[in-house]
């Protein structure tokens, strides 16, 4: 133990000279060999949580453009006391945090404390919560530390996230864990590409398959064929052309450009953690990309989730993960003495991956499993009403009557009535839309309650959908959105995109449940919907069909007690994030509904979330999926006593 | 829990840590209500003072330039002839810019025979559809024309790229154009294109050669190679039919698609 925390002293030594600047002369004096780890800008962080004594903290972050040796290359970034990711921030629950930031870009920038709970303005959101930090000048982020857990941090400014300024942020509890661990590492998780980040989203805004190189085509048309023959694979070539969309779209940008990053190391080096034999270890693992979701497991190894988002979950064991954009899960292990591990983190669209080890001795290696197969969308994620998922009943011909966007929804509605009835995974019910609104939302407990409730259900198999509780109002959000779900499913019990059929254990967010009950048992005064809406042809994102730039602050009542239902109208995942608050998951946990700062809503799905509005301030509310954000999905909720909402 | 030294320490810092933060934060670390809704001019999307910078920017202008073919034709019968199709925007996701270029010449013979420049504004008002109003210079042969162009662009069912336009001459002759192109991706980066355009009359024109009816049209195969997504060359085989003089042509094509 006491080699780690001088170790610990060292790095902090270290980063608060490279704080000062008081080496910056020498260190251009020095050859490279000589200078320290810490001085001369480098990819990579010191993962380790190390502890200690709880005590207030007060940290310098130099924000830096710099030339970085990173994913086999070099590239420029932005670095923090010279590191990509930033360096690891250690905080303790009921201490003071006063966290300095330095600008030397040429440019704004800003650091968003993701998940914290704190006064607004020192929350980093540059036009939001507060002007930004111009070039030359600092911010100080001063805040009680109100909460434990795994969070991190990040710039809110442009498009500097991409390449950089992303960083773990830990709180250690007040009270010791739950689960005790004897040793702890952060996960964190980046896509970066030597892109210029701004000619990324030019491209999008050009051509949005432009990273896609895993389109179909037509040898892919030939296998179908003898897989599925020729009139199916006609219909179903002919449904997707007909919506103009790929079932291949799996990710806007991909590993054509990313190299994905596990604690600033690609994959071709690895991030290596040591054990000891017979260690507990906490994993936190964050997912701090831009764009990626990544399928996370340790082959050979079950891991317990212990935590989501940074707040503490009944244990859960589990073979693998799904983790959106921006959230995070901690799980512990207990590696079998004399046996490395691999850290398998697979980009959803199956492009690339990050990987690390868990090694009883440094330089020992477990074997790196292949990438599998690439997903596909189905009409499922299209928001289509399915009847016991066959795709082959659907005739062509109906398939033309699809143009939501562009006012045909009749031929729709047409088509659900005829489904709604052959809706076999629904319970009794549900089969009413009255039932959807407001209060009602209760009702679709699916009953069970327990983890295993989904698999039990009558008809629900492992793998198979969840069931539909709504159905789209007539209208398609406008020129801005290309599809709407017209059938609405409860998909808290899936597994994400492309676990579906692998034959070991994933996490759902159904299984996801609070260890403390909800404190706040007020029936919601209001319900808000909003729909994930955008069109991925002209790379527009918004919500209702509505950009930030045309749209107002969502006003809410300081105090109140409110429902947030967001439905996913288009074909991909989205991690919503909600700044200073966080949501309620009503994932049929009862009273033990878990707690999540982003919530990654699956294609064609309706989620609910129960807010205690009890943080005033002007808050972000975004997709977490930064071109997503960037292109106009983003409000932000203004919080305020009900008087001062009548001024306005 | 801890030993006295230790808890002094923390309580000093917890102080001199805490000063500077009294005007935004309560006891708990909750920010002042009044902080929410400033006095003063407020961006009505944020609800922040307007001199704060925008949050995100999704209003930005983008631009793009396209050169959808650029090709050497090897025609039987007819002499070489070399061709381009530009086209290119400037605007954000609604309102753009937009214009469009094509011509054609001799090889041997120096300067193109046939030219046009349209000068578009162009709206998004469906997901898949633009829509686009503007002017149309055709240059050569003589005597240039001027028209007004209306058309529809855009992405139709089974992702067929589309460009329809509606031109009225100043001498009041109305006259229209299509064109059709599907992508065939064979792999990830060698695309087969098939292309047709038409183009026809509203009535005679005999100053220009034109009956009423269609007047001419070309129908393309190319297989391009996308060695980036921004430049691919490509090599094809075109069928031109002029309708009016019931004269057709069929060339060999090299040429290259390209865009920034």
């Amino acid at each position: 133990m006491k080699h780690r925390s001088i170790d610990g002293d060292r790095r902090r030594l270290l980063i608060a000279l490279a704080g000062t600047g008081a080496l910056a002369g020498l260190e251009s004096l020095l050859p490279s060999y000589a200078r320290g780890d810490a001085l001369s800008p480098r990819s990579g962080i010191a993962a380790q949580v190390v502890g200690g004594q709880p005590r207030p903290v007060l940290l310098d972050f130099d924000v830096r453009r710099e030339r970085v040796d990173i994913a086999g290359g070099h590239g420029s970034g932005i670095t923090i006391n010279h590191s990509i990711p930033a360096p690891l921030i250690e905080l303790w629950e009921g201490q003071g945090a006063r966290l300095r930031i330095h600008n030397h870009l040429d440019q704004d920038t800003s650091i968003h404390w993701h998940g914290l709970m704190l006064p607004f303005e020192m929350d980093g959101v540059p036009g939001v919560s507060f002007p930004g930090i111009a070039p030359g000048d600092s911010f100080e982020a001063i805040f009680p530390v109100r909460q434990s857990g795994t969070y991190w941090y990040h710039s809110h400014s442009g498009l500097q996230e991409q390449i950089g300024l992303t960083g773990p942020l830990v709180i250690h509890p007040a009270t010791p864990h739950r689960v005790q661990t004897d040793r702890e590492y952060v996960i964190m998780l980046n896509d970066w590409t030597f892109e210029d980040p701004d000619r990324v989203m030019a491209r999008l805004k050009s051509q949005s398959d432009y990273y896609n190189y895993n389109e179909r085509t037509a040898g892919d048309f030939f296998e179908a064929v003898e897989k599925d023959g020729w009139m199916s694979t006609l219909r179903d070539r002919l449904a997707w052309n007909n919506m103009r969309m790929s079932p291949n779209d799996i990710a806007d940008i991909t590993g054509s450009t990313y190299t994905y990053l596990m604690n600033g190391r690609h994959s071709a080096v690895g991030w290596e953690g040591l054990f000891q034999p017979g260690e507990r270890i906490r994993l936190r693992v964050i997912n701090a990309s831009a764009m990626t979701y990544f399928n996370f497991r340790i082959p050979g190894l079950s891991m317990t989730v212990v935590g989501a988002d940074g707040q503490e979950v009944e244990p859960v064991e589990t073979d693998e993960f799904q983790i959106g954009v921006a959230e995070t899960f901690d799980v512990v292990v207990e590696p079998q003495a004399g046996t490395a591990y691999t850290l398998m983190a697979e980009s959803m669209d199956r492009s690339g991956y990050a990987r690390g080890t868990l090694a009883p001795r440094a330089g020992m290696r477990a074997a790196v499993p292949a990438l599998r197969e690439p997903p596909q969308r189905t009409m499922i994620d299209m928001g289509m009403n399915m009847t016991d998922g066959a795709m082959g009943g659907m005739a062509a011909g109906t398939m033309t009557g699809m143009d939501h966007g562009e006012g045909e929804n009749s031929a729709m509605g047409g088509m659900n009535d005829s489904g709604m009835s052959g809706m076999s995974h629904g319970k009794g019910g549900q089969s009413g839309m009255g039932g959807m609104n407001d209060g009602a939302m209760s009702g679709m407990n699916h009953g069970g309650g327990g983890h295993d409730a989904m698999a039990g259900m009558a008809g629900m198999g492992v793998g198979d959908p969840g069931p539909v509780v709504a159905r789209h109002e007539p209208g398609g959000h406008g020129p801005g959105n290309l599809n709407v779900a017209e059938v609405q499913r409860d998909r808290l019990g899936e597994r994400g995109t492309g676990l579906e059929a692998v034959d070991h254990r994933v996490l759902t967010y159904s299984q996801l449940r609070n260890v403390k009950p909800m404190r706040d048992r007020r029936p919601p005064s209001r319900t808000i919907e909003l729909h994930l809406t955008g069109n991925m042809e002209r790379y527009i994102w918004s919500f209702d069909g509505v950009k930030y730039s045309d749209a107002a602050p969502i006003d809410i009542v300081l105090g109140d007690r409110i429902r947030l239902i967001l439905v996913n109208d288009t074909m991909m995942e989205h991690p919503i994030h909600l700044h200073g608050m966080f949501m309620e998951l009503e994932n049929d946990q009862g009273d033990y509904l878990p707690f999540k700062h982003t919530i990654s809503v699956l294609p064609a799905s309706r989620a609910s979330l129960l807010i205690t509005v009890d943080e005033p301030g002007r808050w972000a509310f975004h997709c977490h999926m930064l071109y997503h954000m960037e292109a106009g999905m983003f409000r932000v909720v203004r919080v305020a006593p009900a008087e001062a909402f009548d001024h306005v | 829990m801890f030993n006295g030294k230790i808890t002094y320490r923390g309580a000093f810092l917890i102080t001199a840590l805490w000063l500077p933060a009294i005007a935004v934060a309560d006891d708990h670390g909750r920010a002042n209500v009044d902080e929410v809704i400033p006095d003063g001019s407020l961006n009505e999307r944020s609800g922040s003072p307007t001199e704060w910078n925008e949050p995100i920017h999704d209003d930005a202008l983008f631009s793009q330039i396209m050169i959808d073919r650029l090709e050497y034709r090897d025609s039987n019968g007819a002499p070489n002839a070399w061709l381009w199709d530009a086209q290119g925007w400037i605007g954000n996701d609604t309102n753009r810019f937009w214009w469009k270029s094509e011509g054609d010449g001799p090889v041997d013979g120096g300067s193109p025979e046939n030219s046009d420049l349209q000068l578009l504004y162009s709206r998004l008002v469906s997901p898949f559809w633009n829509l686009q109003a503007g002017v149309r210079q055709s240059f050569n042969p003589d005597p240039d024309r001027r028209f007004a162009v209306v058309g529809f662009q855009g992405l139709a069912p089974l992702m067929v790229e589309t460009d329809t336009a509606l031109y009225v001459s100043d001498e009041g002759d109305v006259s229209a154009s299509a064109e059709f192109e599907y992508e065939m991706r064979l792999t990830q980066r060698l695309i087969l294109q098939p292309r047709l355009e038409l183009s026809a009359s509203f009535q005679d024109v005999p100053e220009y050669d034109l009956d009423r009816g269609i007047n001419s049209s070309e129908l393309g195969l190319r297989l391009s190679y996308d060695l980036m997504r921004e430049f691919s060359p490509y090599v094809g085989i075109s069928h031109e039919r002029n309708y009016d003089e019931n004269e057709s042509t069929t060339a060999m094509v090299v040429g290259l698609r390209a865009w920034y």
